[in-house]
C-alpha cells in the first residue's frame, strides 16, 4: 500500500484538515529550481534513450498503436469477429424462418379461407422454393462462420505479436540491468586488484 | 428587481463552467434575479439547481443575460440574436474543430459554428470577460476588445469539506497497492487520454514502478473509451482503472490518495482540475496546452507540448521517486491555490455587472 494512502487512512478526520496538519509535519523545504528539475528530466530521457531502453521511434509507435485502433473505429470496424458471429446468427435464424408459407388470416369476413385454399393449393411450390433458398442461405450462414473463425484467428495472432513484442522489450529491460550489475561488480574488482598492486 | 440570468449550455454537478456559474447566481442573487438555465436538460446530478432553458422568462433591454461561450449551437444563437436583454460573454474557449474532423465530423461543425457564432453576437455583447489570458487572447481575435480576465466563480477548494471515502481507499489500495497516478478530465479525444495510457506503459516497462493509472471523467464519446480500452489491452504494461462517472466524494479521494496527478491534454481553456488537485494536496504533472502553463505556474511540472510521452513520464516518475521534490510540488500547489483564492473573482465580477447598470 502506498505510503500515501497509509497517511490518509491515519489522519485524524478523512477530511481535508486532517490531510494538510499531516503535511505541515514535513517543516519548511528548501526550494526546488523547476527548471533544474526540467533540465535533469531531460538529462533522464537521454540518458535512457542512449542505453536502449527509449529504442528511437518509441513514442511514433506508440502513437502509430493508438491511430491504428482509431482508424478501425472510424472505419467502423471495431470488434469484426464478433460482429460477423452475429451476423451469421443473424442469417441462421432467419433462414430458419424461410417456411414458403405465409398468413392466411385475413380481415375481410370469407378471404381466410381463400387464403388458406390458395395457400394449400401453391404450398407443394413455395415450400419448394423455401427449401432452395435454405439450402442457399445454409452455405452463406457456413461462409460467414469460416470468416469469424479466421477474424478471431487473426485478432489473437495481433495479441500474441503484441504480448512477444512487449516481453521482448522487458527482457531488454533486464539484460541491461543485469549488465549494469556485471559492470559495476567488474569495476569494484579491478579497484581492489589495483589497490592491492 | 432587474435581471441578471446565465446561460451555459449543458448542466452537471462535475461540470467546471455550471459549478462557476452556479458560484456567481449565488452572488447576484443578492441583488438581481438571478438564476442559471442550461440549453440541455440538466442531469440528475444537478437537478433543481439549473433549469431548463425553455423556462426563462423574456427579460427586458434593461435586463442582462450573461452567457458561458464553450460550443456552437446554431439554435443558441438563433436565440441569443432574438433575446431583448444586454448580452454579457463569458469565454470558457471552444475547442478547435481540427480535433474531432475526422473522427466525430457533426461535434466538429459545432465545434467551428461555436467561433461563428463570436463573430454574429459580437455586436449584442456589453460587457466581455475571459477566464483565462489565453481566452481574452483567443476571443481578441474575433473583434472584442477590453476583455476582462478573470476566472469568475472558479472554486479550486469545492471538495474541501467533502470527507474521505474509506470504502473506496479500500478498494484503490486493493487495485493499485504501491499507488496510481491520477488522469481526471472528460472523455473527450483532445483532452488525449491515450497518452496517459502510453504514459504507465512506460513507466511501468522502462521505469519499473509497480503503480497504475486512474482515468477518472464521464464517457463523453463512447467510440473514443473503447478506443483506449482497446490501447489498454495492447500494451501489455498499462495497469488503467476507468471509474467513469464517479461522487464528489470518490473524486475527492483519488485526488488525496494519489502519487501524481497528471494531465496530456492538447487544448484547455482554464484547466480546474490541476487546480483542484493542488487543492487536495496532489502533484502536478502537466503538458503546457493552452491555458495549463498560467494556471499552474511554478506549482508543478509543465511539460512543453511538443515534448514526447517519454519526457512525460519521466517527469512523473521523478515526482513518484524524489520525495522532496513531491513536498515541494505540494507545498507550492497549496500556495498557488491560495493566491489563485485571493483575487475573489466572484466579488470582481458582480462588481464589473453592478457597472452596466449604472
Amino acid at each position: 500500500m502506498s505510503l500515501y494512502i497509509r497517511q490518509l487512512r491515519n489522519g485524524s478526520n478523512g477530511t481535508l484538515v486532517g490531510h494538510r496538519k499531516s503535511l505541515s509535519k514535513v517543516g519548511s523545504l528548501k526550494q526546488v529550481d523547476i527548471e533544474q528539475v526540467l533540465a535533469e528530466i531531460r538529462d533522464d530521457v537521454a540518458k535512457k534513450r542512449a542505453d536502449g531502453l527509449y529504442p528511437p521511434g518509441l513514442e511514433q509507435e506508440l502513437e502509430a498503436e493508438f491511430q491504428t485502433i482509431l482508424s478501425y473505429t472510424k472505419r467502423g470496424i471495431t470488434d469484426r469477429s464478433a460482429e460477423i458471429a452475429r451476423l451469421s446468427t443473424e442469417v441462421r435464424h432467419n433462414t430458419h424462418e424461410i417456411t414458403g408459407l405465409t398468413p392466411a388470416h385475413s380481415r375481410i369476413p370469407g378471404m381466410s379461407i381463400i387464403h388458406r385454399i390458395i395457400r394449400r393449393v401453391i404450398a407443394r411450390h413455395t415450400m419448394g422454393l423455401a427449401a432452395q433458398v435454405r439450402a442457399s442461405e445454409e452455405s452463406k450462414v457456413r461462409l460467414l462462420e469460416i470468416m469469424a473463425e479466421q477474424s478471431q484467428a487473426h485478432e489473437d495472432a495481433d495479441q500474441r505479436l503484441v504480448a512477444s513484442l512487449s516481453k521482448h522489450v522487458l527482457d531488454r529491460v533486464a539484460v541491461i540491468d543485469h549488465l549494469t550489475i556485471l559492470v559495476t561488480e567488474l569495476e569494484a574488482k579491478i579497484r581492489k586488484i589495483e589497490e592491492s598492486k | 428587481m432587474p435581471s441578471v440570468h446565465q446561460l451555459i449550455i449543458g448542466s452537471s454537478r462535475r461540470d467546471a463552467i455550471t459549478n462557476m456559474a452556479l458560484n456567481l447566481r449565488d452572488a447576484l442573487a443578492k441583488t438581481y434575479d438571478a438564476e442559471v438555465y442550461s440549453y440541455f436538460a440538466p442531469d440528475h446530478t444537478i437537478d433543481g439547481e439549473v433549469r431548463h432553458l425553455p423556462e426563462m422568462p423574456l427579460g427586458t433591454a434593461e435586463d442582462i443575460l450573461v452567457y458561458h461561450s464553450s460550443f456552437g449551437l446554431e439554435d443558441v444563437t438563433k436565440y441569443l440574436m432574438q433575446r431583448p436583454e444586454r448580452l454579457v460573454i463569458v469565454y470558457h474557449n471552444i475547442t478547435p474543430s481540427k480535433f474531432y474532423e475526422d473522427s466525430e465530423p457533426e461535434f466538429a461543425e459545432q465545434l467551428a459554428w461555436g467561433r461563428t457564432e463570436l463573430e454574429m453576437i459580437r455586436s449584442k455583447v456589453v460587457k466581455s470577460f475571459a477566464v483565462s489570458e489565453y481566452n481574452a487572447e483567443d476571443l481578441s481575435t474575433y473583434g472584442y476588445s477590453n476583455i476582462t480576465v478573470i476566472p469568475a466563480g472558479a472554486n479550486p477548494r469545492r471538495l474541501d469539506q467533502t470527507p474521505t471515502s474509506t470504502l473506496f481507499l479500500g478498494e484503490l489500495s486493493q487495485h493499485f497497492p504501491n499507488g496510481y497516478v491520477l488522469f481526471v478530465s472528460q472523455l473527450l479525444q483532445h483532452k488525449r487520454a491515450e497518452l496517459a495510457i502510453e504514459m504507465i506503459h512506460l513507466l511501468r516497462a522502462v521505469w519499473r514502478l509497480d503503480v497504475g493509472l486512474v482515468i477518472a471523467g464521464p464517457n463523453r464519446k463512447p467510440k473514443y473509451r473503447r478506443d483506449l480500452e482497446s490501447l489498454r489491452e495492447r500494451l501489455s504494461e498499462s495497469h488503467v482503472l476507468f471509474t467513469d462517472e464517479i461522487s464528489e466524494q470518490q473524486l475527492a479521494t483519488l485526488y488525496r490518495a494519489c502519487l501524481v496527478y497528471v494531465s496530456t491534454s492538447e487544448h484547455e481553456g482554464l484547466a480546474i482540475p490541476p487546480l483542484e488537485a493542488m487543492a487536495n494536496g496532489a502533484p502536478v504533472v502537466v503538458r503546457a496546452a493552452g491555458a495549463v502553463a498560467e494556471t499552474v505556474r511554478d506549482a508543478g511540472i509543465i511539460v512543453p507540448l511538443e515534448a514526447g510521452v517519454g519526457e512525460l513520464t519521466a517527469g512523473v516518475a521523478r515526482v513518484i521517486q524524489d520525495d522532496h521534490l513531491r513536498q515541494q510540488l505540494i507545498q507550492n500547489g497549496y500556495k498557488r491555490v491560495h493566491e489563485f483564492e485571493s483575487l475573489d473573482t466572484i466579488s470582481s465580477f458582480v462588481d464589473q455587472v453592478e457597472e452596466l447598470f449604472v
